[in-house]
Protein backbone atom coordinates (compact mmCIF):
# COMPACT_ATOMS: atom_id res chain seq x y z
CA UNK A 1 0.00 0.00 0.00
CA UNK A 2 1.13 3.52 -0.63
CA UNK A 3 -0.17 6.93 0.29
CA UNK A 4 -2.05 8.73 -2.34
CA UNK A 5 -2.66 11.85 -0.53
CA UNK A 6 -1.96 14.31 2.67
CA UNK A 7 -3.90 17.06 3.94
CA UNK A 8 -2.68 19.33 6.64
CA UNK A 9 -4.01 22.03 8.88
CA UNK A 10 -1.19 23.86 11.13
CA UNK A 11 1.25 20.90 10.69
CA UNK A 12 4.84 23.08 11.47
CA UNK A 13 5.09 25.23 8.73
CA UNK A 14 2.26 23.75 6.75
CA UNK A 15 -0.95 26.25 7.55
CA UNK A 16 -2.49 24.09 4.99
CA UNK A 17 -1.02 21.87 2.03
CA UNK A 18 -2.35 19.16 0.20
CA UNK A 19 0.07 16.92 -1.39
CA UNK A 20 -0.50 13.73 -3.99
CA UNK A 21 2.23 11.29 -3.35
CA UNK A 22 3.19 8.57 -5.99
CA UNK A 23 5.06 5.69 -5.65
CA UNK A 24 8.46 7.29 -5.47
CA UNK A 25 8.27 11.26 -3.86
CA UNK A 26 11.51 13.73 -4.50
CA UNK A 27 10.28 16.42 -2.16
CA UNK A 28 12.58 19.86 -3.30
CA UNK A 29 12.42 23.11 -1.85
CA UNK A 30 15.13 25.70 -0.20
CA UNK A 31 16.41 25.49 2.57
CA UNK A 32 14.24 25.74 5.88
CA UNK A 33 11.48 25.05 3.37
CA UNK A 34 10.10 22.14 5.72
CA UNK A 35 11.21 19.37 3.75
CA UNK A 36 12.34 17.36 6.89
CA UNK A 37 8.77 18.92 9.07
CA UNK A 38 6.73 17.01 5.73
CA UNK A 39 8.91 13.57 6.06
CA UNK A 40 8.27 13.91 10.33
CA UNK A 41 3.99 13.96 9.46
CA UNK A 42 4.31 10.27 8.52
CA UNK A 43 7.03 9.70 11.38
CA UNK A 44 4.71 11.00 13.80
CA UNK A 45 1.23 9.02 12.33
CA UNK A 46 4.50 6.13 13.01
CA UNK A 47 4.44 7.02 16.67
CA UNK A 48 0.93 7.96 17.74
CA UNK A 49 0.25 3.96 16.27
CA UNK A 50 2.76 2.41 17.55
CA UNK A 51 0.70 1.56 20.86
CA UNK A 52 2.68 0.84 23.75
CA UNK A 53 5.85 2.90 23.99
CA UNK A 54 4.13 5.47 21.33
CA UNK A 55 0.64 7.20 21.38
CA UNK A 56 -0.15 10.67 20.71
CA UNK A 57 0.80 12.66 24.23
CA UNK A 58 4.08 10.70 23.88
CA UNK A 59 4.29 11.68 20.09
CA UNK A 60 3.79 15.75 20.63
CA UNK A 61 5.92 15.61 23.47
CA UNK A 62 8.82 13.99 21.95
CA UNK A 63 8.57 16.95 19.31
CA UNK A 64 8.59 19.32 21.93
CA UNK A 65 4.95 19.96 23.11
CA UNK A 66 2.12 21.71 20.84
CA UNK A 67 3.54 24.78 20.50
CA UNK A 68 6.56 23.74 18.60
CA UNK A 69 4.20 21.67 16.55
CA UNK A 70 1.79 23.78 15.51
CA UNK A 71 2.45 26.30 12.60
CA UNK A 72 3.74 29.46 13.33
CA UNK A 73 1.40 31.53 10.64
CA UNK A 74 -1.72 29.36 12.10
CA UNK A 75 -3.78 32.03 13.45
CA UNK A 76 -6.85 31.86 15.82
CA UNK A 77 -7.76 28.21 14.84
CA UNK A 78 -5.62 25.65 17.54
CA UNK A 79 -6.25 22.63 15.71
CA UNK A 80 -3.47 20.17 14.05
CA UNK A 81 -5.10 17.96 11.27
CA UNK A 82 -3.78 15.10 9.49
CA UNK A 83 -5.83 13.65 6.58
CA UNK A 84 -3.92 10.61 5.21
CA UNK A 85 -5.25 8.46 1.55
CA UNK A 86 -3.66 4.78 1.19
CA UNK A 87 -4.41 3.09 -2.12
CA UNK A 88 -2.80 -0.12 -3.36
CA UNK A 89 -1.28 1.92 -6.12
CA UNK A 90 -0.87 5.55 -7.18
CA UNK A 91 -3.92 5.64 -9.58
CA UNK A 92 -6.07 3.05 -7.34
CA UNK A 93 -8.93 4.41 -5.64
CA UNK A 94 -8.55 5.43 -2.21
CA UNK A 95 -8.97 1.87 0.67
CA UNK A 96 -8.18 3.64 3.45
CA UNK A 97 -8.45 7.15 4.95
CA UNK A 98 -7.42 8.14 8.22
CA UNK A 99 -8.23 11.75 9.67
CA UNK A 100 -6.98 13.15 12.96
CA UNK A 101 -7.34 16.35 14.49
CA UNK A 102 -5.79 18.13 17.88
CA UNK A 103 -5.12 20.96 19.97
CA UNK A 104 -3.98 21.26 23.42
CA UNK A 105 -6.97 21.48 26.47
CA UNK A 106 -6.50 25.13 26.87
CA UNK A 107 -6.21 24.84 30.38
CA UNK A 108 -4.73 23.21 33.33
CA UNK A 109 -2.25 20.30 32.53
CA UNK A 110 -2.57 21.26 28.70
CA UNK A 111 -3.52 18.02 28.33
CA UNK A 112 -3.29 17.02 24.37
CA UNK A 113 -6.87 16.36 22.66
CA UNK A 114 -8.16 14.83 20.21
CA UNK A 115 -10.81 17.10 18.34
CA UNK A 116 -11.57 14.80 15.43
CA UNK A 117 -10.50 11.42 14.26
CA UNK A 118 -12.02 9.14 11.50
CA UNK A 119 -11.48 5.98 9.54
CA UNK A 120 -12.65 5.45 6.32
CA UNK A 121 -12.46 2.08 4.02
CA UNK A 122 -13.69 1.86 0.51
CA UNK A 123 -14.99 5.11 0.89
CA UNK A 124 -17.10 4.10 3.95
CA UNK A 125 -16.79 5.76 7.70
CA UNK A 126 -16.30 3.42 10.21
CA UNK A 127 -16.32 6.00 12.89
CA UNK A 128 -16.26 9.06 13.76
CA UNK A 129 -14.82 11.02 17.11
CA UNK A 130 -15.75 12.75 19.26
CA UNK A 131 -18.46 10.23 20.01
CA UNK A 132 -20.90 9.86 23.19
CA UNK A 133 -18.10 8.00 25.17
CA UNK A 134 -15.70 11.52 24.62
CA UNK A 135 -18.70 13.40 26.01
CA UNK A 136 -19.11 11.59 29.24
CA UNK A 137 -14.98 10.83 30.19
CA UNK A 138 -12.30 13.60 29.06
CA UNK A 139 -9.69 11.30 29.45
CA UNK A 140 -10.50 9.48 26.59
CA UNK A 141 -9.59 12.27 24.28
CA UNK A 142 -5.76 11.78 25.09
CA UNK A 143 -5.71 8.87 23.24
CA UNK A 144 -6.49 7.83 19.52
CA UNK A 145 -8.35 4.94 18.53
CA UNK A 146 -5.60 4.39 16.51
CA UNK A 147 -3.03 3.43 18.82
CA UNK A 148 -5.31 1.21 21.13
CA UNK A 149 -5.85 -2.71 20.43
CA UNK A 150 -9.05 -2.25 21.59
CA UNK A 151 -10.50 0.57 19.09
CA UNK A 152 -8.15 -0.33 16.44
CA UNK A 153 -9.35 -3.78 15.64
CA UNK A 154 -11.16 -2.84 12.48
CA UNK A 155 -8.31 -1.01 10.75
CA UNK A 156 -5.51 -3.20 11.82
CA UNK A 157 -4.28 -2.97 8.56
CA UNK A 158 -3.69 0.43 8.34
CA UNK A 159 -2.51 0.55 11.76
CA UNK A 160 0.25 -1.92 10.69
CA UNK A 161 0.58 0.12 7.76
CA UNK A 162 1.53 2.95 9.72
CA UNK A 163 3.58 1.20 12.08
CA UNK A 164 6.00 -0.09 8.91
CA UNK A 165 7.09 3.09 8.53
CA UNK A 166 11.13 3.57 7.89
CA UNK A 167 12.77 6.50 8.53
CA UNK A 168 16.66 6.80 7.68
CA UNK A 169 18.95 9.75 8.39
CA UNK A 170 22.28 7.99 9.40
CA UNK A 171 24.61 10.77 11.05
CA UNK A 172 27.84 8.93 10.31
CA UNK A 173 29.38 11.12 13.95
CA UNK A 174 26.65 9.86 15.95
CA UNK A 175 27.56 6.00 14.92
CA UNK A 176 31.06 6.62 15.25
CA UNK A 177 31.02 8.34 18.42
CA UNK A 178 28.08 7.50 20.30
CA UNK A 179 29.68 7.31 23.98
CA UNK A 180 31.54 10.77 23.59
CA UNK A 181 28.26 12.68 21.95
CA UNK A 182 26.72 11.01 25.02
CA UNK A 183 23.36 11.06 22.75
CA UNK A 184 20.30 9.36 24.02
CA UNK A 185 19.05 6.73 21.58
CA UNK A 186 16.11 7.30 19.56
CA UNK A 187 14.02 4.38 19.20
CA UNK A 188 13.50 3.42 15.74
CA UNK A 189 15.15 5.94 14.04
CA UNK A 190 18.11 5.21 12.47
CA UNK A 191 20.01 8.26 13.03
CA UNK A 192 23.18 5.95 14.38
CA UNK A 193 23.45 3.80 16.82
CA UNK A 194 19.62 2.52 16.26
CA UNK A 195 20.91 1.44 12.94
CA UNK A 196 23.69 -1.19 14.14
CA UNK A 197 20.58 -2.48 16.47
CA UNK A 198 18.31 -2.85 14.02
CA UNK A 199 21.08 -4.79 11.95
CA UNK A 200 21.49 -6.90 15.28
CA UNK A 201 17.82 -7.77 15.37
CA UNK A 202 17.20 -9.10 11.91
CA UNK A 203 17.28 -12.90 11.90
CA UNK A 204 20.73 -14.29 11.17
CA UNK A 205 20.05 -15.78 7.59
CA UNK A 206 18.60 -13.06 6.31
CA UNK A 207 21.07 -10.58 7.84
CA UNK A 208 24.16 -12.89 5.83
CA UNK A 209 22.39 -13.05 2.82
CA UNK A 210 21.59 -9.04 3.33
CA UNK A 211 25.39 -8.36 3.79
CA UNK A 212 26.89 -10.45 0.95
CA UNK A 213 24.29 -7.98 -1.45
CA UNK A 214 25.38 -5.07 -0.13
CA UNK A 215 29.49 -5.89 -0.11
CA UNK A 216 28.99 -7.20 -3.65
CA UNK A 217 27.23 -3.92 -4.85
CA UNK A 218 29.24 -1.48 -2.14
CA UNK A 219 32.67 -2.95 -4.05
CA UNK A 220 31.58 -0.90 -7.28
CA UNK A 221 31.73 2.23 -5.20
CA UNK A 222 34.65 1.24 -2.42
CA UNK A 223 37.10 -0.76 -4.41
CA UNK A 224 39.32 -1.78 -1.73
CA UNK A 225 36.57 -3.54 0.11
CA UNK A 226 36.60 -7.15 0.39
CA UNK A 227 34.25 -8.87 2.94
CA UNK A 228 31.79 -7.35 5.06
CA UNK A 229 30.88 -9.01 8.66
CA UNK A 230 28.82 -8.36 11.30
CA UNK A 231 30.22 -8.93 14.91
CA UNK A 232 28.21 -9.12 18.33
CA UNK A 233 31.12 -7.77 21.14
CA UNK A 234 31.57 -10.49 23.47
CA UNK A 235 31.95 -8.23 26.42
CA UNK A 236 29.78 -5.52 25.78
CA UNK A 237 27.00 -7.22 23.87
CA UNK A 238 27.26 -4.17 21.24
CA UNK A 239 26.36 -5.13 17.84
CA UNK A 240 29.75 -4.05 15.37
CA UNK A 241 30.20 -3.80 12.09
CA UNK A 242 33.48 -4.88 10.33
CA UNK A 243 34.69 -4.65 6.79
CA UNK A 244 37.85 -6.33 5.38
CA UNK A 245 40.07 -4.15 2.97
CA UNK A 246 42.27 -4.86 0.97
CA UNK A 247 46.17 -4.54 2.47
CA UNK A 248 49.54 -5.91 1.74
CA UNK A 249 49.53 -7.31 4.99
CA UNK A 250 46.53 -9.88 4.69
CA UNK A 251 44.60 -9.74 7.91
CA UNK A 252 45.53 -6.51 8.73
CA UNK A 253 42.69 -4.79 7.00
CA UNK A 254 39.65 -5.60 9.19
CA UNK A 255 38.39 -1.75 10.14
CA UNK A 256 35.12 -1.62 13.07
CA UNK A 257 32.07 1.16 12.19
CA UNK A 258 33.89 3.80 13.72
CA UNK A 259 37.31 4.14 11.17
CA UNK A 260 34.53 3.48 7.91
CA UNK A 261 34.38 6.49 6.22
CA UNK A 262 31.42 8.50 6.31
CA UNK A 263 30.24 8.26 2.76
CA UNK A 264 30.70 4.14 2.93
CA UNK A 265 28.64 4.54 6.45
CA UNK A 266 25.90 6.31 4.59
CA UNK A 267 25.65 4.11 1.69
CA UNK A 268 25.54 1.62 3.77
CA UNK A 269 22.90 2.28 5.58
CA UNK A 270 21.06 3.20 2.50
CA UNK A 271 21.35 -0.13 1.51
CA UNK A 272 20.55 -1.93 4.51
CA UNK A 273 17.03 0.25 4.72
CA UNK A 274 16.26 -0.53 1.02
CA UNK A 275 16.49 -4.48 1.53
CA UNK A 276 15.10 -4.46 5.03
CA UNK A 277 11.16 -3.99 5.55
CA UNK A 278 8.21 -3.68 3.23
CA UNK A 279 6.57 -0.89 4.63
CA UNK A 280 6.80 3.26 3.24
CA UNK A 281 11.08 4.63 3.49
CA UNK A 282 11.76 7.92 4.38
CA UNK A 283 14.97 8.91 3.19
CA UNK A 284 16.70 12.22 4.35
CA UNK A 285 18.98 13.51 1.90
CA UNK A 286 20.48 10.38 0.40
CA UNK A 287 23.15 12.21 -1.47
CA UNK A 288 25.06 13.25 1.47
CA UNK A 289 28.46 12.51 1.48
CA UNK A 290 28.46 10.71 -1.86
CA UNK A 291 30.53 10.58 -4.86
CA UNK A 292 27.74 11.76 -7.43
CA UNK A 293 28.48 8.82 -10.13
CA UNK A 294 26.85 7.00 -7.21
CA UNK A 295 23.90 9.65 -6.46
CA UNK A 296 23.35 9.03 -9.89
CA UNK A 297 22.38 5.55 -9.28
CA UNK A 298 20.12 6.45 -6.30
CA UNK A 299 17.04 6.60 -8.23
CA UNK A 300 17.61 3.50 -9.99
CA UNK A 301 18.43 1.27 -6.75
CA UNK A 302 14.81 2.57 -5.15
CA UNK A 303 13.26 1.78 -8.35
CA UNK A 304 14.74 -1.46 -8.49
CA UNK A 305 14.04 -2.24 -4.81
CA UNK A 306 10.87 -1.66 -5.51
CA UNK A 307 10.27 -4.25 -8.52
CA UNK A 308 11.77 -6.63 -6.54
CA UNK A 309 10.05 -6.27 -3.18
CA UNK A 310 7.32 -8.31 -2.17
CA UNK A 311 4.47 -5.35 -1.54
CA UNK A 312 4.59 -2.36 -3.55
CA UNK A 313 7.10 0.04 -1.18
CA UNK A 314 6.83 3.40 -1.62
CA UNK A 315 9.48 5.78 -0.96
CA UNK A 316 9.51 9.46 0.10
CA UNK A 317 13.26 11.45 -0.11
CA UNK A 318 14.45 14.59 0.78
CA UNK A 319 16.67 16.24 -2.08
CA UNK A 320 18.96 19.27 -3.37
CA UNK A 321 20.95 16.63 -5.29
CA UNK A 322 20.96 17.85 -8.92
CA UNK A 323 22.22 14.51 -9.90
CA UNK A 324 19.86 13.18 -8.59
CA UNK A 325 16.87 14.65 -10.01
CA UNK A 326 18.44 14.38 -13.68
CA UNK A 327 18.01 10.84 -14.09
CA UNK A 328 16.16 9.81 -16.60
CA UNK A 329 12.64 8.19 -15.30
CA UNK A 330 12.35 10.54 -12.89
CA UNK A 331 8.88 12.10 -13.52
CA UNK A 332 7.61 15.40 -13.06
CA UNK A 333 4.52 14.02 -11.25
CA UNK A 334 7.14 12.32 -8.74
CA UNK A 335 8.37 16.09 -7.25
CA UNK A 336 6.55 17.91 -4.56
CA UNK A 337 8.00 21.10 -4.63
CA UNK A 338 8.14 23.55 -1.52
CA UNK A 339 7.62 27.07 -1.74
CA UNK A 340 7.61 29.47 1.43
CA UNK A 341 6.35 32.64 2.16
CA UNK A 342 5.26 35.23 4.79
CA UNK A 343 2.38 32.71 5.26
CA UNK A 344 4.00 29.44 5.89
CA UNK A 345 4.64 26.61 3.01
CA UNK A 346 3.00 25.66 0.17
CA UNK A 347 2.99 23.11 -2.18
CA UNK A 348 3.38 24.21 -5.66
CA UNK A 349 1.94 21.47 -8.49
CA UNK A 350 4.41 22.00 -11.81
CA UNK A 351 3.26 24.62 -14.25
CA UNK A 352 1.60 23.87 -17.83
CA UNK A 353 5.10 25.35 -18.80
CA UNK A 354 7.05 23.21 -16.67
CA UNK A 355 5.28 20.19 -18.44
CA UNK A 356 5.98 21.37 -21.82
CA UNK A 357 9.45 22.17 -20.63
CA UNK A 358 9.94 18.30 -19.45
CA UNK A 359 8.05 16.85 -22.96
CA UNK A 360 10.33 18.53 -24.71
CA UNK A 361 13.72 16.72 -23.54
CA UNK A 362 14.85 18.71 -20.63
CA UNK A 363 15.43 17.00 -17.16
CA UNK A 364 12.99 17.50 -14.15
CA UNK A 365 16.13 18.82 -12.71
CA UNK A 366 16.68 21.32 -15.35
CA UNK A 367 12.80 22.67 -14.48
CA UNK A 368 12.11 22.69 -11.23
CA UNK A 369 15.77 22.82 -9.21
CA UNK A 370 16.27 25.93 -11.30
CA UNK A 371 13.24 27.27 -8.88
CA UNK A 372 14.33 26.01 -5.37
CA UNK A 373 17.50 27.92 -5.65
CA UNK A 374 17.82 30.94 -3.00
CA UNK A 375 15.65 33.70 -4.89
CA UNK A 376 17.74 35.95 -7.61
CA UNK A 377 20.59 32.87 -6.85
CA UNK A 378 22.51 35.89 -5.36
CA UNK A 379 26.09 35.43 -3.82
CA UNK A 380 26.28 35.54 -0.30
CA UNK A 381 28.23 38.33 1.39
CA UNK A 382 28.85 38.47 5.34
CA UNK A 383 30.94 41.39 4.67
CA UNK A 384 28.37 44.45 3.56
CA UNK B 1 0.93 41.68 -21.80
CA UNK B 2 3.54 40.61 -19.64
CA UNK B 3 5.20 36.70 -20.86
CA UNK B 4 6.70 34.61 -18.33
CA UNK B 5 10.48 33.88 -19.79
CA UNK B 6 13.09 31.17 -18.92
CA UNK B 7 16.82 32.86 -18.50
CA UNK B 8 19.41 29.90 -20.04
CA UNK B 9 22.69 31.20 -19.05
CA UNK B 10 26.19 30.00 -18.91
CA UNK B 11 26.98 31.18 -15.50
CA UNK B 12 26.27 33.71 -12.79
CA UNK B 13 27.99 36.58 -14.06
CA UNK B 14 25.82 36.42 -17.45
CA UNK B 15 22.64 35.52 -15.27
CA UNK B 16 23.22 39.23 -13.83
CA UNK B 17 23.80 40.64 -16.51
CA UNK B 18 21.15 39.15 -18.61
CA UNK B 19 18.70 40.02 -15.93
CA UNK B 20 19.68 43.69 -15.78
CA UNK B 21 19.09 43.86 -19.64
CA UNK B 22 15.76 42.49 -19.96
CA UNK B 23 14.54 44.47 -17.21
CA UNK B 24 16.13 47.45 -18.70
CA UNK B 25 14.77 46.60 -22.09
CA UNK B 26 11.60 45.19 -22.41
CA UNK B 27 9.44 45.27 -19.14
CA UNK B 28 6.72 43.16 -20.19
CA UNK B 29 9.51 39.97 -20.04
CA UNK B 30 9.08 38.75 -16.69
CA UNK B 31 11.90 35.95 -15.77
CA UNK B 32 10.67 33.06 -13.91
CA UNK B 33 13.10 31.04 -13.82
CA UNK B 34 16.89 30.34 -14.52
CA UNK B 35 18.60 27.54 -15.78
CA UNK B 36 22.19 26.64 -16.67
CA UNK B 37 25.28 27.55 -14.67
CA UNK B 38 27.21 25.10 -15.83
CA UNK B 39 29.42 26.68 -18.89
CA UNK B 40 28.25 26.68 -22.43
CA UNK B 41 28.23 22.96 -22.40
CA UNK B 42 24.76 22.84 -20.49
CA UNK B 43 23.74 25.30 -22.92
CA UNK B 44 24.76 23.45 -26.07
CA UNK B 45 23.13 20.34 -24.92
CA UNK B 46 19.81 21.93 -24.23
CA UNK B 47 19.49 24.43 -27.07
CA UNK B 48 17.46 21.62 -29.15
CA UNK B 49 15.51 20.79 -25.88
CA UNK B 50 14.39 24.46 -25.67
CA UNK B 51 13.82 25.04 -29.17
CA UNK B 52 11.04 22.35 -29.18
CA UNK B 53 10.05 24.01 -25.86
CA UNK B 54 10.05 26.99 -28.13
CA UNK B 55 7.01 25.55 -30.70
CA UNK B 56 5.19 24.77 -27.35
CA UNK B 57 5.15 28.03 -26.50
CA UNK B 58 7.72 28.32 -23.75
CA UNK B 59 9.61 31.54 -24.28
CA UNK B 60 13.71 31.50 -23.57
CA UNK B 61 15.99 33.87 -23.35
CA UNK B 62 19.61 32.39 -24.03
CA UNK B 63 22.60 33.97 -23.44
CA UNK B 64 26.22 32.35 -24.53
CA UNK B 65 29.30 33.57 -25.16
CA UNK B 66 31.28 33.79 -28.52
CA UNK B 67 34.62 32.27 -27.47
CA UNK B 68 36.74 30.91 -30.38
CA UNK B 69 33.91 30.81 -32.55
CA UNK B 70 34.03 32.54 -35.79
CA UNK B 71 30.78 34.66 -35.57
CA UNK B 72 27.55 34.47 -33.43
CA UNK B 73 25.58 32.95 -36.76
CA UNK B 74 28.14 30.45 -37.04
CA UNK B 75 27.97 29.41 -33.25
CA UNK B 76 24.27 29.47 -33.44
CA UNK B 77 24.35 27.03 -36.76
CA UNK B 78 27.12 24.90 -35.21
CA UNK B 79 24.63 24.25 -31.54
CA UNK B 80 20.78 24.15 -33.30
CA UNK B 81 21.81 22.53 -36.73
CA UNK B 82 18.36 23.78 -37.47
CA UNK B 83 15.79 26.36 -37.68
CA UNK B 84 15.06 28.55 -34.58
CA UNK B 85 12.14 29.08 -33.36
CA UNK B 86 11.14 32.57 -33.04
CA UNK B 87 10.33 32.26 -28.97
CA UNK B 88 14.03 31.19 -28.44
CA UNK B 89 16.14 34.24 -28.29
CA UNK B 90 19.49 33.31 -28.77
CA UNK B 91 22.44 36.25 -27.73
CA UNK B 92 25.97 36.21 -28.10
CA UNK B 93 28.36 38.10 -25.70
CA UNK B 94 31.50 38.88 -27.86
CA UNK B 95 34.17 37.19 -26.92
CA UNK B 96 32.68 36.77 -23.39
CA UNK B 97 30.19 38.11 -20.98
CA UNK B 98 33.02 40.11 -19.66
CA UNK B 99 33.10 41.97 -22.52
CA UNK B 100 29.63 43.61 -21.97
CA UNK B 101 31.30 44.75 -18.48
CA UNK B 102 34.29 45.99 -20.34
CA UNK B 103 32.10 48.18 -22.49
CA UNK B 104 31.00 50.39 -19.44
CA UNK B 105 34.14 52.41 -19.31
CA UNK B 106 33.31 54.74 -16.91
CA UNK B 107 31.71 52.43 -14.60
CA UNK B 108 34.48 49.52 -14.45
CA UNK B 109 37.37 51.94 -14.70
CA UNK B 110 35.99 53.90 -11.78
CA UNK B 111 35.03 50.42 -9.90
CA UNK B 112 38.63 48.81 -10.79
CA UNK B 113 40.13 52.24 -9.85
CA UNK B 114 42.12 52.66 -12.86
CA UNK B 115 42.71 55.50 -15.48
CA UNK B 116 39.52 55.16 -17.91
CA UNK B 117 41.58 55.51 -20.90
CA UNK B 118 43.26 51.77 -20.07
CA UNK B 119 39.99 50.07 -21.24
CA UNK B 120 40.26 49.47 -25.35
CA UNK B 121 37.34 51.19 -27.29
CA UNK B 122 36.39 48.53 -29.56
CA UNK B 123 35.18 45.51 -26.93
CA UNK B 124 33.99 43.08 -29.03
CA UNK B 125 37.31 42.41 -30.15
CA UNK B 126 39.14 41.78 -26.93
CA UNK B 127 40.58 38.48 -27.75
CA UNK B 128 40.18 37.27 -23.68
CA UNK B 129 37.82 39.89 -21.84
CA UNK B 130 38.31 37.71 -18.61
CA UNK B 131 42.23 38.10 -18.80
CA UNK B 132 42.01 41.55 -19.46
CA UNK B 133 39.67 42.28 -16.55
CA UNK B 134 42.17 40.31 -14.49
CA UNK B 135 44.92 42.24 -16.05
CA UNK B 136 43.20 45.52 -15.43
CA UNK B 137 42.78 44.66 -11.46
CA UNK B 138 46.69 43.90 -11.40
CA UNK B 139 47.04 47.67 -11.42
CA UNK B 140 44.08 48.92 -9.40
CA UNK B 141 45.05 51.18 -6.97
CA UNK B 142 42.56 49.30 -4.20
CA UNK B 143 44.80 46.35 -3.11
CA UNK B 144 41.67 44.10 -2.08
CA UNK B 145 40.37 44.11 -5.53
CA UNK B 146 43.64 43.00 -6.34
CA UNK B 147 43.52 40.25 -4.13
CA UNK B 148 40.16 39.56 -4.61
CA UNK B 149 39.98 39.43 -8.52
CA UNK B 150 43.62 38.38 -9.16
CA UNK B 151 45.03 34.78 -8.73
CA UNK B 152 46.96 34.10 -6.07
CA UNK B 153 50.93 33.10 -7.55
CA UNK B 154 51.04 29.68 -8.12
CA UNK B 155 47.44 28.85 -8.87
CA UNK B 156 45.85 27.24 -11.47
CA UNK B 157 43.22 29.43 -11.98
CA UNK B 158 42.87 31.57 -14.32
CA UNK B 159 40.86 34.36 -11.61
CA UNK B 160 41.32 35.25 -8.18
CA UNK B 161 39.57 33.22 -5.75
CA UNK B 162 36.23 36.14 -5.15
CA UNK B 163 35.77 37.06 -8.83
CA UNK B 164 32.39 36.08 -9.72
CA UNK B 165 31.51 37.71 -6.33
CA UNK B 166 33.15 41.16 -6.81
CA UNK B 167 31.88 41.18 -10.62
CA UNK B 168 28.51 40.42 -9.31
CA UNK B 169 28.60 43.66 -7.15
CA UNK B 170 29.64 45.74 -10.26
CA UNK B 171 27.04 44.51 -11.88
CA UNK B 172 24.57 45.16 -9.49
CA UNK B 173 25.43 48.63 -8.43
CA UNK B 174 27.96 50.29 -10.81
CA UNK B 175 27.37 48.45 -14.58
CA UNK B 176 25.21 50.70 -17.19
CA UNK B 177 23.62 48.73 -19.99
CA UNK B 178 22.91 52.60 -21.85
CA UNK B 179 26.84 53.90 -21.05
CA UNK B 180 27.78 50.00 -22.18
CA UNK B 181 26.31 49.15 -25.37
CA UNK B 182 27.41 52.36 -26.96
CA UNK B 183 30.46 50.34 -27.19
CA UNK B 184 29.56 47.04 -27.92
CA UNK B 185 27.91 45.86 -31.07
CA UNK B 186 27.12 42.82 -29.63
CA UNK B 187 25.45 44.14 -26.60
CA UNK B 188 23.49 46.90 -28.70
CA UNK B 189 22.12 43.73 -31.01
CA UNK B 190 21.05 42.01 -28.05
CA UNK B 191 19.22 45.36 -26.89
CA UNK B 192 17.37 45.71 -30.11
CA UNK B 193 16.69 41.88 -30.52
CA UNK B 194 14.96 42.37 -27.19
CA UNK B 195 13.50 45.32 -27.32
CA UNK B 196 11.41 44.39 -30.70
CA UNK B 197 10.82 40.53 -29.13
CA UNK B 198 7.54 39.79 -29.55
CA UNK B 199 6.67 35.79 -28.67
CA UNK B 200 3.99 34.27 -30.39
Amino acid sequence: MIITKLVLKNWRNFRSASISLRDRAFIIGVNASGKSNLLDVFRFLRDVAKGAGGGLEKAVSDRGGMTKLRSLSARKDPEISIEISVAEGADMPEKWRYLLGFKSEGKGKQRVFVTQEAVWRDGKRLFARPDEFDEDDDARRTQTYLQQVNTNKDFRELVEFFQGITYLHLVPQLLKYPEQLGSSRIEDDPFGQGFLERVARTPKKFREARLRKIESALRICVPQLKELRFQQDEITGYPHLHALYEHWRPNAGWQREDQFSDGTLRLLGLMWVLLDGDGLLLLEEPELSLNDAIVANIPSLIARMQREAKYRRQVILTTHSEVLLRQPGVGIGEVVRLVTNSEGTRVEEPTERDKKMVASGLTVADVLLSKVRPQGGQQMDLWK
Amino acid sequence: MTVTVTLAIEDVLSEAIAKKVVSATNPDLIIDQVIGNQGFGYLKNKIRALNHAAHNGVVTIMVADLDDAECPARLREEWLKGEMHPNLVFRVAVREIEAWLLADHEGLADFLSIPRGRIPQVVDEIPNPKQLIVNLARRSRKSWLKKALVPSNGSSSSVGAEYNNCLLSFIRDDWSLHRARARSESLNRAFFALQRFRPS
